[in-house]
């Protein structure tokens, strides 16, 4: 064994250790730039999902929902108002049938006049047969009161046709005032429960979203911390590369060393110096391997460190997009059903009310025609009232023609008591008629009346709501819109952020590649330190171990490289803990660091 | 007005990450190599505050912060070593050149923005 192999073993060695680190830098400086695009993706997608808060949260939601609870309050007053108009009109509506239908009585008793005047018409023609003189006069009587009779059964009946058509009308308008009663109260409930399951999500998704904020700050600074972490963990390349370089110096003073001896064959007997220089060498390449493991372990396990603290915030963004799903809804719910669904919800319950006034308009043309059969009702009461005189002037008239005929006409005298009572009878059976009929009539007009406020101050309620209710809705919409494209972007956003990172994570292979290199070189290192160990004892080993530190020891920088190099030259004590970066044991007390609430690494002069 | 930071080291990628701290926190950054580099570009630079290594070719930081504390324009402008080095002569040899704080890599980046809040206000 030459000592120039060895010299030339380390001279290798030398040039391996210090192509080490070389070309690592690129691959740092790559995974720099991404995390600066990263940190400020996320930084964007921080400052939408705030603003994504910030509707939700925002005044004008606020407005929006209040505005709701108003369009509220007018629905329940605009169904406390119909409920009172629509009773009313029932009530009129009702006083309507109920007397049409006690014009029937007085009705009866005309047909009872007739069927008397039918008989006195009868009674006076057979009177007048027995009295051979002024026959004539009484035939004519007789041919008068029938004449009457027919009169007032033909005008009785005409009367009692349209109270019947009357009643009939009053019953349907009854049930059409019913139907729409009811109706309308079904529309005002369907828009009161639209309304309040419409506030109820929104002040549900208000509340949401102050609990989700809190979630998503959370999350971001979690992010902050891991794009932190990875801002520490890339110091790790020039800790590393400093480390190595300090290796690569020791190898290469110790070849220099090497140089002068490195003359001449060696024999089992080498000669103390060199013997010693050799044992010298040996125990540099322990320390430099030990030294080149630790930068590697150290290196290795930063770059870990750094791809799992990317691989976290790909996490955490994709946890600030389900903090944004938990506030919106599922992204189904937001961008197909939720607004457009009070959208169509809105526009059915418009839709429904304009049938309801429209179904107000057709009652009142149905009032219309109820009035027109009272007045009816009212000219032929008119002419009844003229007939009722005729039977007056019938029944003077044959009290006078008694008269002439004397005590032959006294049958006669009685008869004309009779026309005059039934004369009286059909007075006041006119005047109960007119008195109800009047009723009817006041009734009507009130009903209409009711009806044509109800009709104008429903149109104008209706009108209302369908403006504030399209207001409120274009509103929504403008902030749904909003947040569509919000939650759309941060979605984007934050998929093209984790591809970004996953693609870095992907091409980061400088870990591998520098352990490997490393795994060779200590190989080499292991071989070098095997063949010396062939050419020297234990205890020259023991001498060199003591005599080469020192040197070796002055070339740190690092607190790190003196620990590891007390953990060969001092092997009893552990002078790291398990993660091999925590604080020197106490027998390197000169590198206390003074610990304020800056960190045990500042000190502030 | 946003405040000035030169950051000075051979390390592209400490610069990178001192810069990429610097800037995310609002400040505005001047990156020199060395020493040397570091006193040609901080003549009306308006640089308000240095970072910097302390082992640097042509001029390490002590020559650096030397050379600094002899302009009078930035005899008391704040100087911070940020550097591996953690044995207490160099620290007390930093010191004695001008250096207004140590800090040892690696740093947390609101370790530095912290002391860059105290020293600069």
């Amino acid at each position: 064994m030459m000592i120039d192999d060895i010299k030339n073993g380390i001279a290798r060695l030398t040039g391996i250790v210090g192509g080490l680190i070389g070309g690592t830098e690129d691959q740092f400086l790559y995974i720099g730039s991404r995390l600066n695009e990263v940190y400020n993706e996320v930084e964007s997608i921080s400052r939408q999902a705030s603003s994504l808060v910030g509707i939700l949260e925002s005044s004008a939601m606020k407005k929006t929902i209040g505005q709701f609870y108003e369009v509220l309050d007018r629905m329940d007053r605009h169904i406390r108002s119909s409920d009172t108009k629509f009773n009313n009109g029932m009530d009129a509506l009702k006083e309507v049938r109920d007397v049409v239908s006690h014009v029937g009585n007085p009705l009866a008793n005309f047909r009872k006049i007739v069927k008397k005047l039918k008989i006195l018409s009868i009674s006076t023609k057979i009177e007048s047969a027995q009295l051979k003189h002024m026959e004539i006069d009484f035939v004519n009587l007789a041919g008068d009161v029938e004449q009457l009779s027919a009169l007032i059964h033909e005008k009785s009946t005409s009367i009692d046709n349209h109270r019947r058509s009357l009643v009939s009308l009053v019953q349907q308008t009854l049930a059409k005032v019913i139907g729409i009663n009811e109706k309308s109260k079904w529309y005002v409930n369907e828009v009161l429960g639209n309304i309040k399951s419409s506030i109820n999500l929104l002040e549900n998704k208000q509340e949401l979203s102050f609990n989700v904020a809190d979630s998503m700050l959370a999350r971001f600074n979690a992010t902050s911390k891991r794009v932190g972490e990875v801002v520490m963990e890339m110091q790790f390349h020039d800790i590393t590369r400093q480390q190595v370089e300090h290796i690569r110096d020791v190898m290469d003073t110790m070849e220099k060393k090497l140089d002068p001896m490195a003359t001449g064959p060696d024999g089992a007997d080498i000669g103390e110096e060199k013997t010693s220089l050799m044992a010298e060498a040996a125990i540099a390449c322990e320390l430099q391997k030990a030294q080149l493991v630790d930068a590697r372990d150290k290196f290795v396990r930063a770059i870990i460190a750094i791809m799992d603290n990317l691989k976290g915030v790909v996490i955490n963004v994709f946890k600030i997009i389900d903090d944004v799903q938990k506030i919106t809804g599922t992204t189904d719910i937001i961008s197909a059903n939720f607004f457009s669904n009070i959208e169509s919800e809105t526009a059915s319950v418009i839709e429904k009310l304009e049938e309801g006034t429209l179904a107000s308009r057709e009652l009142s043309e149905a009032m219309g025609g109820l009035s027109t059969s009272v007045s009816t009702i009212s000219g032929l009461v008119d002419d009844i009232e003229e007939i009722g005189e005729e039977i007056e002037l019938i029944a003077v008239n044959a009290r006078v023609k008694a008269a002439h005929t004397g005590s032959e006409g006294a049958p006669l005298g009685v008869i004309a008591e009779a026309i005059q009572h039934l004369s009286i009878d059909a007075t006041s059976q006119k005047t109960t008629i007119s008195e109800l009929l009047r009723r009817v009539i006041a009734a009507t007009e009130d009903l209409h009346m009711v009806m044509a406020e109800n009709i104008s101050g429903g149109v104008s309620d209706t009108g209302n709501i369908i403006e504030e209710l399209a207001i409120l809705l274009t509103e929504l919409k403008a902030m749904n819109d909003e947040v569509i494209t919000l939650v759309s972007e941060i979605e984007t956003k934050s998929r093209g952020l984790s591809d970004v990172i996953e693609n870095t994570i992907l091409d980061i292979t400088v870990h591998n590649d520098f352990a490997c290199d490393v795994d060779a070189a200590s190989v080499y290192f292991d071989d070098v330190i095997s063949k010396i160990k062939e050419m020297v004892s234990e205890d020259d080993l023991k001498k060199a171990r003591g005599l080469s530190l020192k040197y070796i020891e002055k070339n740190y920088t690092m607190q790190r490289e003196r620990i590891v190099h007390q953990s060969i030259a001092a092997p009893n004590v552990i002078p790291f803990d398990s993660h091999g970066r925590g604080k020197a044991a106490s027998a390197i007390s000169e590198d206390a660091i003074e610990s304020d609430e800056l960190g045990d690494n500042v000190e502030l002069f | 007005m946003t405040k000035r930071i030169m950051t000075v080291d051979d390390s592209v990628s400490v610069r990178q990450m001192v810069s990429f701290t610097l800037k995310n926190a609002g400040y505005e950054t001047v990156e020199a190599c060395d020493g040397s580099d570091a006193l040609t570009k901080l003549n009306g630079s308006g640089v308000q505050m240095i970072v910097t290594d302390l082992n640097m070719p042509n001029l390490d930081g002590i020559g650096l912060i030397r050379e600094v504390r002899t302009k009078p324009e930035y005899k008391f402008i704040p100087i911070i070593m940020l550097t591996t080095e953690s044995q207490e002569n160099k620290k007390q040899e930093g010191k004695s050149a001008g250096a207004t704080g140590w800090i040892v890599k690696p740093f947390k980046p609101e370790q530095l923005l912290a002391v860059i809040k105290k020293v600069l206000g």
